[in-house]
């Protein structure tokens, strides 16, 4: 859907960042119309906006070095989704490793834990939707968090993800089904 | 379309009332006001910032310490071959004058404890010194008769060296 919107924008994207010259408009223009998703795709996984805020620049700065090695063999889009998925992957993985350690010094962990997985804005059940899914392993969450708010076939998300659509399917289908009865548990 | 379509119809069989739950959720979160405004300022000068040679300059600096080391280990060895070169041709003049002060029987003291006989036999053969000299140290070349010498000399010598001294 953003594919199709943005198409003409990528090609000017891509063709601005070619140049020295004209990278840096360019990447200005990446940025103006990859922020909001970015943001949002990466805020749902980390769940502070600071988090969120870490994550999108090393995202960005990545896609800035990189840009010029972009072959255009996937959409922009999904070379940027790439990113930003591996960012916050790696960002939970190292605060996870904190937790764990925090874990050996006792009393310390469940502070963490409050502090890491505060509550998104939203209603009371959009709230208690965001709190089921902390509770799902963060891969898992990143499949979801794709194809319930972003609207991603299968397909794309093979792409951006390595992996099969046999295996994104049932990694969705048990996400949302384990969201459903924490949700049903909770009222 | 479809593709959305299709999401929501696969989320009505799997979980009805996550699919309703879907209707009323933000598809976008919202940052603090302002935040996008200087985003693409932030990254660009982070980028700028890693991108400009700081590495540069530290391998430039590097290489300046390089060079000064490269030269002050020049300048060394330069320094040690030109000391040993005079001392080698121009000794100190004062090992001469301390010699000098010595008398005879020191000096002989000296060689006599500090020679041997294959510096001897090197003296001999450079006829530096003679057999009986009387500046050799008495005891380590004995008097031997003729005979004798030749006799040593049949045993340590190979018969051309023999051939070409008799």
């Amino acid at each position: 859907m953003q594919a199709i919107l943005t198409l003409s924008t990528d090609d000017q994207i891509l063709a601005l960042v070619q140049s020295a010259d004209t990278k840096e408009r360019g990447f200005r223009l990446l940025v103006s119309t990859y922020q909001q998703p970015l943001y949002t795709l990466i805020r749902r996984m980390v769940r502070t906006h600071e988090d969120a805020d870490d994550v999108l620049q090393e995202c960005l700065i990545k896609a800035y070095r990189g840009i010029g090695r972009f072959e255009g063999k996937s959409k922009l889009y999904t070379w940027l989704y790439r990113i930003a998925t591996n960012e916050a992957l790696t960002f939970l993985k190292k605060r996870q490793r904190r937790a764990e350690d925090a874990l050996e010094d006792e009393g310390q962990a469940g502070v963490y834990y409050l502090r890491a997985e505060p509550p998104l804005d939203g209603n009371d059940l959009q709230r208690k939707l965001e709190r089921a899914m902390t509770q799902l392993p963060d891969k898992q969450r990143l499949v979801f968090n794709l194809r319930y708010f972003e609207e991603m076939s299968y397909k794309e998300m093979g792409v951006l993800l390595q992996t099969s659509v046999g295996a994104l399917k049932a990694s969705y289908h048990h996400a949302v089904k384990k969201v459903e009865a924490i949700l049903k548990a909770e009222m | 379309m479809k593709d959305r379509d299709d999401i929501q119809q696969e989320l009505e069989e799997l979980a009805p009332d996550l699919a309703r739950l879907r209707q009323s959720v933000p598809r976008e979160l919202a940052p603090p006001p302002g935040y996008f405004d200087s985003l693409a300022d932030r990254v660009l000068e982070q980028a700028m910032a890693e991108d400009k040679p700081p590495l540069n300059v530290v391998w430039h600096r590097r290489r300046s310490v390089r060079q000064w080391k490269t030269w002050l280990a020049v300048a060394a060895a330069a320094l040690l071959v030109l000391s040993v070169s005079l001392y080698v041709f121009y000794p100190p003049a004062h090992s001469e004058e301390s010699l000098a002060g010595l008398s005879d029987a020191e000096a002989r003291a000296y060689i006599e404890g500090n020679i041997d006989e294959f510096s001897i036999s090197l003296m001999l053969e450079a006829e530096l010194v003679q057999t009986g000299d009387p500046a050799l140290p008495a005891g380590i070349i004995p008097d031997l008769e003729e005979e004798e010498v030749e006799e040593y000399l049949y045993e340590i010598l190979e018969d051309e060296e023999l051939e070409e001294l008799f």
